[in-house]
Formats: structure tokens, C-alpha cells, sequence
């Protein structure tokens, strides 16, 4: 189920808005972001062919790294945008240390990359699963950074087992409720063999929000997670980079790990980061090449930086899986369908992608179309959280007997320029269906804590979700409960609550995804109050000197060893 | 005189306690919002918020809390952080010389600047020197700060692709190139507003302390126009600079936060500017407190200058 | 006026364009041209022309309105503030200045204790404190103003205490009272005005930096918010128009008050010109 925290999750995808004056602010407050931006950020990246300017649709085609050129140069180091301070490097205190290093510094078992929906073993050899709830795991060998107290010991299935014990354990980052709620226990009867009990049968348990989390899941030794606070100071793992230095929670330094698992991997010599707040000044430090990757934020920055450099970028574009939704009430009036339907049938989506991305985005079912396993089809999505129709809509809403007298409030966190201008559109899209909406903007942790998770409002909120790599994540919200609170907008259906505790007993794929897109329409049809409008066409332009990236296979991306710089 | 400084002394630490209490209440106020609801997730339950605010000590009555505070911090301990658990001190001893630094070299452009300029308009009044400095004076107390920062990001790199260096404060001595190359563009710029308020506050204290009998007397003896300036003039109009000196320096605290966070530097504004959005009490409370300490002895200090600038300021 | 005018012909010149920006302030919706928050997917990013004078932003808004629009929030917190601060402030120093003693003391101490709070300090306290909000950004620049202020009130107010034609009245029998309003009230007020002028300036560059820096005020055109973030993103990839203009229209009316305030302490107090 889908039930880590709202920025867990935000983070975990990475696409927070990119650093503007308020957007840092507010995103640093809560040491959010990584460096670059999706999770195609970072050098990571195995994918050679240059997919220029070739949109990635639906899943990706992009396989497994392709074999890379014979003269690979092996010692640069890659620069990468952070565009927020954080506010500790241990990886349990803050999400936004906790994923980066999960993606650098710490190893896993497993990773289920977007495209395949596939789980693939990382340190993982073999997993067996007998039934739905025990499975086993057996570890290949390797090796921790060479640091005290730990000095390079081999990894052992004692690690694994406490690391997920401590996680599981972790108040202050919130691991998906599957830690709490499925998770029954991890055994290691030998050193190279890990068994889980689960406490029921949950399909997604290998999903990169579940048991395959970056955050929870990273393989950190036994010792250390006795000691969790020494994580403040100093960071041993077993991944491919190992830490180096930092600058109060920014500018970090990482070099490669020369014992990792994979031998003559990573091809980098280092990873850094440099903090860059200002989308304009990181647009300035990228043109000066002063970093090697960054995301434009739109279509205008996109075709700028092709303009300016040419053939000296390459541009990587792919869908977005931040979904733009309006959230209404569940309950009260809002409780008819025939209002939902109304709300999102007011709703321009064209009009949205113009304003919010010149065009370049694509209108979106619950599940975005980058998952097009489980997204509903164009069609599909045109017939029902699609529809554009206002007076149809009115004519709902005088049906349903809804109170259009009343001033309804739409809040938003006042987080950078794009949650305000999307809060605005709707309001000025909800107003030609009569409504009358006070925008108010918030303070993102009064927002978080009290609108949100505390269903503190009286008619809307709009915001992004956050981009999993999880197809399931996103229908969680029709769920009686998300996470351990109940359901934000104070929705109760019987039917669809019932629908998504099923899913995940439904081992068998192709029925779960079928499961997944039912869920979708029946949402439509009972009025679930979460709207999804839209989702960005997102680039990724680097210079030239980057080869070996990985496009079109989410934070799989990240894990690439076979990025390396050749600057000729 | 010593014993002026004395009793100035002595009152430091009635504004310790003040400043401590109006800080400590401020934020425990009823309007406040609760710090743990910030560190929660979307999972934590409310036996575990019970014990978040209990480890934090935010359970026990405000009173008491200020009490504890105060213990510790007669021992020295600033406390922990309360997002990311870590000693408060560090945090802020690490960030000071971005801060310092940024102040430093704004204050003597400002300084340098202003002081330059008003000499050369006074001596000069009523020229077209004079006309053409005072014009931009006007302005560059108009124009605000973060517009000029920011043309100084977006001009430079449309025209030649230039960025200022990126990763960080880069310690002086080190690589004092480096350093200079990251700060002195931006604390150029940042000195200006203060440089044409020093500039015309110099032009008029020295036209004043021309039409005084003493500089006539002196030029009357004979010296030239330009040691008369020098020896006794600008040594007269002292105090109103040094007087203006500290104000500015108070308001460039918030020039400095504007600086960091346009040039994404990880400096003491920044630090300060999140942890009060995220409620982290300890930080912010000793923050205030620390600045008011430096603000307040900068003050004294201040003060006691004007003995040694003009000696026949005498305190009783 | 005319001579005024010949007089201090700058000041004149500060005081109408203020006024200017009040009359914006207070009935801009009706003068603009547009409504500054109308969406658009016809004119995103048009530059300067003459149905757009100062072009257009992403979103298709003209940035003519808008800026004609930002100076409502500006102009409101800046003159509230000023307005709180140096006429609470002024009160207090005069209170200090005539009756001294433990009057005095009080506030001078008090006025030496907030000294040592900088503006942005204040600020991070009371935004701790009490959350956002317009009253908030208020209070922190009032304050300010506040302890700015009562010293020059002081001086001013003890100098007017022990003016001869003060004896004088005291002598032919009139109450402490009567000469407190009648004599020393009206004599050190234009005092008041001149410190309001002087700080509206800083004021208002305090708000547009906050704006800037999105600790301002949330869902209304403001001038620093419409610099900051992505159109200066947008400035960045050549699209100037976006931060200009509301750069512009915050220098000019700081220049302004400036000005205006200048003026007005050459005219009313000559002692304290700088």
C-alpha cells in the first residue's frame, strides 16, 4: 500500500520544484531534494544510445545498460545539482540524506526499476518465495568501505536483518506502512541467508516504496545500526561511492569504492554535489560548466540551453510521474459522485499544460502514463478523469444539489512559483463552474501537518504527487486509511477500500495490473475526491562529456555504475 | 570613563536575561505551532509524537523549560538541534566564517567607499563631481539589495556564459583567490546601499565641521585646504560615522541571508532563516541570543570610541 | 506650493510620485488594465508592447497590472508599519523626554534592549511565534521603527522642556498638562512626520525582500514574490521584462520617499540634516 509519508515519498521521486527563492526555503526546512533533479539524475545512467530529445512514453525501452565502449575513462568525477541544504547526513534523520545515500552509498538486496515492474537482485543472488508469506534470500559477497570501526568487513545476513530492524524501528523518516503492517520479522540462520515472515500477503512487497525501499532497505552493519547516531559524523556502507566529506548537510563529496561487488565498477572517480538554490544561477553554473547535468524546468529552458549549446548537451526527455491533482472533499456533500465527476469535469487540462509547461505534458489517470502496465490508455483517461465538459459539470451539480453559495477555501503551500500558479489555474478553471474559491497559501509544515495529514480545509487542495517508481502508491489514496491516519480527504468507500486491499493478495501480474486499472475507472465512477489533471514532460540535459547515462528506468537509473566522464 | 564602561558592563547581563526571556516565551506562545508536527510522519502515531515531545522536553511546563535552559546554558550546553539531533554550537561555529566573512568585506566597501566619496564631494561642493555622486547616492539607497544580486547571477552568464564558483565557502586561507572570486563581486554589490548612506552622512558632517571656527582658525594659520581636512576635519565627523557604522552592520544581517540564498552559500542567515520555519527552538533561541550579545557589546563599543575619537567627550 | 516647489523641487518631486503609488495602491483594479491574475494561454511571455507596455508573464498575466496591483501590499505593509512604529515610538520619546526620570528609564532601557534585536531577527522570532501573515511582517518593520525613532523624539522634546518661552508659560501659572499638549506637543510633532518619511524607504525594500525571498505574503501581486523563483528563471533564459519592471517600480518608489523624506527634514528640522 501506498502510506510512507507525503515527502517521503515527494523526495523519494525527487521532482520537488527546483530551487527558487521561496521553493528552497521551504523544501530545505525540510532538507528535501537531492541533487539534480528526477531520478535520472546523477550520472548514474547506463543507457549509451543518446535517446535525444526522444520522449520515453509509457514504459521505457530502455533495458539494462548497454555494454559500454572499450576506451571508457575511468576517473572523473561527476557533478551534480543539490539544490537544498540538508539537514543531517544520517540517513535516518533526514529523507533527503536517507535517499541519496541509499542510491550512493548504501547496497540493497533487490530494485524493481519502473519499466519492467521486474524486481532485479542487486546483492541479492537467489530469492525464493514458497508462499506469499515467508521468503528467502541469499547474499552474494562483498564488502564494507574500509573505515573504523567497521574496516571493510564482508557483509553478512546479520546486517541485513538489523538494518531492516532499525528501519522498521525509524519515528522520524517514515518508511511505508508496509514496514509496520506487513513486516513480521527478518531471520538470518546463516551468514549468507536472510529469511521474511510477512504478517499478510502483500503483492508489492518487493516495490521500490516497500521492501525494496532505497530509504529503508539500505544495507548498513549491525554495529552501526546499534549506534544510529554515529551516522551524524560518519556514513560506512557497502555501495559503490563512499562518503568523503560535507558542508553542514551540502557540497558532499563521495569517491569510488574500489572492493564494490561489481568488479571495475563504478567508472567514476567521484561524486559531488554543489548546492545551487536558484534555478537561474543553476542554469548559470551549467552553462559555465560548473556542473555536468541539470533539469530544465520547462520548455523554455530546454530549447534555451539546445540553442545556446547544441551539440555540446544532450537532452534526455521522459513523463513525469509527479501527478498535478486537485484534491476535494470526501465527505459531506462531496460524498456524491456526480460532484467529483462535476469538479473534475470543469477542469482544463490543456489549459493547465499550456500555462504550467508550454504544452509539454500529457493528461494523466490516477496512474501516470509512464507506467503503461497498469496507467489507463488515452482513451480511457479521455472518458472519465479526462473529461472536459462544463456544462455537463453544472448540470451535476445542480443534479447532486451541491451548495455553489458557499465560499470554498483551496490551500496550498507556499513553496515556489508552481504550486501557487497551479493553485490559481483550478481556482480560475472552478470559477467558470461557479465555484467561489478563496485561494489560501500556507506554510508548508502547517500545511503538511494540519491541512493534509489532519484534513484541515474546506474544499480543495491542489498539489503534486510525489513520482514513485511504484504503480501501486498511487491508488492508495482511495483507500479508507492512507498510511496509518484516515483517508486525508475524509473518504470512506466501501467498495474501492475493499477493491485495494484485494489487489495486493493477487500475486499473479498481469491480473494484479488489470486490478490496478479497474480500481482507476471504479474511482471515477464512485467519486473518489482525488483529481488527477496532468503530468510534465521533464528533461535532463547534460554535457556531451557525460556518456553511459540510463534514461526511461526511474531510480533504477541511479544505481548505474557505467557513467563516466570523457572529456577528451 | 572606566567607570562608565563598567556600569555598561554590568547591564549586559540584564539584557542576557531579557533578551532570553522575551526569546524563550515568544516562541512558546499559544499561537506557536507544535515542532513535533513537523517531525512527524505521516505514520507516526500520537504515542510517538508523546515521546518525541518528551525527548525533546517539551512536555514539561514552560517555566521549568526555561529554567532547564538557562542551567545548561550556564554550563555551556547550547542544547541539540531538534531536526536532526545534533549539538547546536557545532552547527553555528561551522557556518560563522561565511557570515563574518560576507559582513566584513561589506562593511569596508561600504566603508571605504562612502567615506572616499564624501570626502572628495565635500571638498568639492556644489562641482559637478559633487552633483554626479550625490545623484547616485540617492539611488543606491533605492535600488534593493537582491536586485542587484540577482542581475549580477542572470547579466554575466547571458553575456559571457560566466557563474559565480559554485560549492561552497571556500575557507580564505586556503586559497584566498577562490574565496575572493566567490565573495567579492556580490559584497561589492551588497556595500553599495550602505556606501552612498556613508558617503552622504561624511559630506555633511565635514561641510558642517568646515563652517566651525577651529577648521577657519586652522586654515587662517595658513595650512593647505587639504591637511585641514585630513587633521581635523574628518577626525571631528567621526562619530556620526561610527555611529551609522553599527546600524549597518545590524541591518547587513539580513543583506547577508539575501546573499547566501542567492548564491546558494550555507552561511548562518540560511541556517537561521530554516530552523525558524522548522520550529527548531534551540537553534533559534540561542541564535537570538548570540546576536543580541554581539550586537549589544558592538554598541558599547561603539560608545566608547567616541572617548578616543574626540577626547573631549567624556562620560560620567 | 509654487515656491516649495522651486525650493525643494526633488522632495516635490518625491511626494508626487508617492502619492502616485498610493493612488495606485488604493484603486489600481480599476485603473489596470487588465486583471492582474487573468490567465492567458494566448500571450505567455510576450515582451514589452503597446497592449502589454510591460509584457507578459508565464501564465499570460500583464505584468503592467501586476505591478500596478503589487503596490497595494507594499505600500500597505510598509505604511502600516511606519505609521505604528514611529507614531507609538515617537509617543514613548516624548513621554521620555518631557517628564525624564524613571520614564526615561524605562524606555531608554527598553529602546537599548530591542536595539540589540536586528530586523531580521525579529522577524524569524515572531514568524516562530505566530505563524505568517500580513500582522506578522507588520509587526517585525514596527518595531524597527519603533526604537528608531524615540531617541530623537527625546532630544528633541528635552530641548523644547527647557526653551525659554516653556519657563515662561510655567511661570505665568499654566498646568504641566497644558504645556505638555499646547506648547512641546505640536512643537516636536512635524518630527514624527519627518521620521515616518525617512523610514517608509527602508520599509518598503524590507518587505519586497522578505516577498522576495517567499516569506512575504502568499496569493497577492507582489513586486519582490514576481522577481524571485521561476521568473528569474525565466530572466535567465532572456526573458528581462519579468524581474525589470518590478525591480523598477520598488527602486522608484523608495526613491521617492527618500527624497520626499530629505525634504521634508530640511524644511521642518535643519539641525538634523545629514
Amino acid at each position: 500500500m501506498t502510506t510512507d509519508n507525503y515527502w517521503t515519498r515527494r523526495i523519494d521521486r525527487r521532482r520537488v520544484l527546483a530551487g527558487t527563492g521561496s521553493a528552497a526555503i521551504g523544501v530545505g526546512a525540510f532538507a528535501l531534494t537531492g541533487c539534480g533533479d528526477d531520478d535520472d539524475n546523477g550520472g548514474s545512467s547506463g543507457k549509451a544510445t543518446p535517446t535525444q530529445a526522444g520522449v520515453q512514453i509509457g514504459t521505457a525501452s530502455a533495458q539494462t545498460p548497454t555494454a559500454v565502449a572499450e576506451n571508457v575513462k575511468k576517473d572523473g568525477t561527476f557533478r551534480a545539482r543539490q539544490s537544498a541544504i540538508y539537514a543531517s547526513i544520517n540517513p535516518y534523520k533526514g529523507l533527503d540524506s536517507g535517499l541519496l545515500w541509499g542510491f550512493y552509498i548504501y547496497d540493497h538486496l533487490w530494485y524493481t526499476p519502473l519499466d519492467t515492474g521486474i524486481r532485479e537482485n542487486f546483492l541479492a543472488t537467489s530469492i525464493e518465495q514458497p508462499d506469499p508469506l515467508h521468503f528467502t534470500v541469499k547474499i552474494g559477497e562483498s564488502f564494507f568501505h574500509d573505515k573504523a570501526p567497521i574496516n571493510g568487513r564482508k557483509v553478512t545476513a546479520l546486517d541485513v536483518k538489523a538494518s531492516y530492524e532499525t528501519a522498521a524501528k525509524q519515528t522520524k523518516i517514515s518508511n511505508s506502512s508496509w514496514w509496520t503492517q506487513t513486516l513480521e520479522k527478518v531471520d538470518a540462520p546463516d551468514a549468507s541467508t536472510i529469511t521474511f515472515t510477512l504478517k499478510q500477503p502483500d503483492a508489492w512487497t518487493f516495490s521500490s516504496t516497500n521492501g525494496g525501499s532505497p530509504l529503508g532497505s539500505s544495507i548498513i552493519p549491525e554495529e552501526i545500526c546499534k549506534d544510529v547516531d554515529s551516522m551524524d559524523r560518519e556514513l560506512i556502507g557497502s555501495g559503490r561511492f563512499q562518503f568523503v566529506s560535507h558542508e553542514n548537510g551540502t557540497n558532499f563529496k563521495m569517491k569510488r569504492f574500489d572492493k564494490w561487488r561489481i568488479k571495475g565498477e563504478p567508472y567514476l572517480a567521484g561524486f559531488e554535489t554543489r548546492l545551487l538554490q536558484e534555478q537561474a544561477a543553476a542554469l548559470a553554473a551549467f552553462s559555465a560548466k560548473e556542473i555536468d547535468q541539470l533539469d530544465p524546468n520547462n520548455k523554455l529552458e530546454r530549447e534555451q540551453l539546445e540553442a545556446k549549446h547544441g551539440k555540446d548537451i544532450n537532452v534526455d526527455r521522459f513523463d513525469r510521474r509527479a501527478v498535478w491533482q486537485v484534491q476535494a472533499r470526501g465527505d459531506g456533500q462531496w460524498k456524491d459522485p456526480r460532484v467529483i465527476q462535476a469538479i473534475s469535469m470543469s477542469l482544463d487540462r490543456q489549459e493547465m499544460i499550456q500555462l504550467m509547461d508550454f504544452g509539454e505534458g500529457k493528461v494523466s489517470g490516477i496512474v501516470p502514463p509512464a507506467f503503461g502496465l497498469q496507467s489507463l490508455t488515452e482513451k480511457e483517461v479521455a472518458d472519465t478523469w479526462g473529461k472536459k465538459d462544463l456544462a455537463e459539470a453544472t448540470k451535476l451539480l445542480t443534479a447532486a444539489g451541491f451548495d455553489l453559495t458557499k465560499e470554498y477555501e483551496l490551500k496550498y503551500p507556499v513553496l515556489g512559483n508552481r504550486y501557487a500558479q497551479f493553485a490559481q489555474i483550478v481556482q480560475s478553471q472552478l470559477a467558470k463552474a461557479n465555484f467561489k474559491i478563496k485561494l489560501v497559501g500556507e506554510d508548508f509544515g502547517k500545511w503538511l501537518a494540519q491541512s493534509l495529514y489532519a484534513s484541515d480545509y474546506s474544499g480543495f487542495l491542489t498539489y503534486p504527487s510525489l513520482e514513485y517508481d511504484d504503480p501501486s502508491s498511487y491508488i492508495g489514496t482511495v483507500g479508507k486509511q492512507i498510511g496509518g491516519r484516515p483517508n486525508w480527504a475524509g473518504y470512506q468507500n466501501d467498495t474501492l477500500d475493499g477493491l485495494l486491499q484485494a489487489q495486493k493478495g493477487i500475486l499473479d501480474d498481469k491480473l494484479r495490473n488489470a486490478a490496478v486499472q479497474n480500481i482507476q475507472k471504479k474511482a471515477w465512477e464512485l467519486g473518489a475526491p482525488f483529481i488527477p489533471t496532468f503530468i510534465q514532460i521533464g528533461s535532463t540535459a547534460s554535457w556531451a562529456y557525460v556518456k553511459g547515462r540510463v534514461v526511461g528506468r526511474g531510480s533504477y537509473g541511479l544505481f548505474n555504475g557505467k557513467a563516466y566522464i570523457d572529456k577528451g | 570613563m572606566r567607570q562608565y564602561a563598567l556600569r555598561r558592563m554590568a547591564f549586559l547581563p540584564i539584557i542576557v536575561v531579557a533578551v532570553s526571556l522575551i526569546t524563550f516565551f515568544t516562541l512558546r506562545s499559544p499561537f506557536s505551532q507544535d515542532p513535533v508536527d513537523l517531525l512527524s510522519g505521516q505514520n507516526t502515531t500520537v504515542e510517538q509524537q508523546e515521546l518525541m515531545r518528551h525527548e525533546l522536553g517539551l512536555d514539561k511546563p514552560v517555566p521549568k523549560q526555561f529554567v532547564i535552559w538557562m542551567g545548561d546554558l550556564a554550563r555551556g550546553d547550547l542544547g541539540h538541534t531538534f531536526r536532526s539531533n545534533q549539538p547546536v554550537w557545532p552547527q553555528i561555529q561551522s557556518r560563522l566564517p561565511v557570515t563574518f566573512e560576507i559582513l566584513l568585506l561589506a562593511v569596508t566597501f561600504s566603508t571605504v567607499i562612502g567615506v572616499t566619496l564624501g570626502v572628495i564631494t565635500a571638498v568639492r561642493q556644489n562641482t559637478r563631481v559633487d552633483y554626479l555622486f550625490r545623484f547616485f547616492a540617492v539611488f543606491g539607497q533605492s535600488v534593493p539589495e537582491f536586485f542587484l544580486l540577482i542581475l549580477l547571477i542572470v547579466l554575466p552568464s547571458i553575456w559571457w556564459n560566466y557563474s559565480p564558483p559554485v560549492g561552497g565557502h571556500i575557507p580564505f586561507f586556503r586559497d584566498p583567490l577562490e574565496n575572493l572570486r566567490l565573495y567579492l563581486p556580490p559584497t561589492l554589490l551588497l556595500g553599495l546601499g550602505g556606501a552612498a548612506t556613508m558617503m552622504r552622512l561624511t559630506r555633511s558632517t565635514l561641510l558642517e565641521v568646515f563652517r566651525q571656527d577651529y577648521v577657519r582658525t586652522a586654515r587662517a594659520k595658513g595650512l593647505a585646504g587639504r591637511a585641514v581636512v585630513l587633521r581635523h576635519a574628518l577626525r571631528n565627523s567621526l562619530i556620526p560615522i561610527v555611529t551609522l557604522l553599527g546600524g549597518h552592520i545590524t541591518a547587513l544581517f539580513f543583506g547577508s541571508l539575501i546573499l547566501e540564498q542567492i548564491f546558494s552559500i550555507n552561511g548562518l542567515g540560511q541556517f537561521f532563516l530554516v530552523s525558524a520555519i522548522t520550529y527548531d527552538y534551540p537553534v533559534v533561541q540561542f541564535l537570538v541570543l548570540y546576536t543580541a550579545l554581539i550586537v549589544v557589546t558592538m554598541n558599547l563599543l561603539i560608545d566608547l570610541s567616541y572617548a578616543f575619537i574626540d577626547p573631549r567627550v567624556k562620560y560620567s | 506650493m509654487g515656491r516649495l516647489a522651486k525650493q525643494h523641487p526633488l522632495g516635490v518631486f518625491g511626494l508626487v510620485v508617492l502619492l502616485g503609488f498610493v493612488f495606485l495602491g488604493i484603486f489600481g483594479p480599476y485603473i489596470a488594465p487588465y486583471d492582474p491574475r487573468q490567465l492567458s494561454t494566448g500571450r505567455q511571455l510576450a515582451g514589452p508592447s503597446f497592449a502589454h507596455p510591460f509584457g507578459t508573464n508565464s501564465l499570460g498575466q500583464d505584468i503592467f497590472s501586476r505591478v500596478i496591483a503589487g503596490a497595494r501590499i507594499s505600500l500597505e505593509i510598509a505604511g502600516a508599519s511606519i505609521f505604528i512604529g514611529a507614531s507609538v515610538g515617537s509617543f514613548l520619546g516624548i513621554l521620555a523626554g518631557y517628564y525624564g526620570r524613571w520614564v526615561d528609564y524605562v524606555v531608554q532601557r527598553s529602546s537599548e534592549a530591542f536595539s540589540a534585536f536586528p530586523f531580521l531577527v525579529i522577524y524569524f522570532l515572531l514568524r516562530t511565534a505566530m505563524g505568517t501573515g500580513v500582522s506578522v511582517i507588520i509587526a517585525a518593520i514596527a518595531i524597527q521603527a519603533l526604537f528608531g525613532g524615540n531617541r530623537i523624539l527625546r532630544g528633541a522634546t528635552i530641548i523644547e522642556r527647557n526653551a525659554v518661552y516653556v519657563e515662561a508659560a510655567r511661570a505665568t501659572g499654566c498646568s504641566e498638562n497644558r504645556i505638555f499638549f499646547r506648547h512641546v506637543i505640536p512643537n516636536v510633532l512635524p518630527l514624527t512626520v519627518v521620521l515616518m518619511s525617512g523610514a517608509l524607504g527602508g520599509a518598503i525594500l524590507a518587505e519586497s525582500a522578505l516577498a522576495f525571498l517567499g516569506l512575504g505574503v502568499a496569493g497577492v501581486p507582489s513586486w519582490g514574490l514576481d522577481m524571485s523563483g521561476d521568473n528569474l528563471a525565466f530572466a535567465r533564459t532572456g526573458y528581462w521584462h519579468l524581474v525589470i519592471f518590478p525591480g523598477l517600480a520598488i527602486s522608484l518608489v523608495v526613491l521617492a520617499a527618500n527624497l520626499l523624506g530629505d525634504s521634508l527634514r530640511d524644511i521642518w528640522d535643519p539641525r538634523l540634516r545629514k
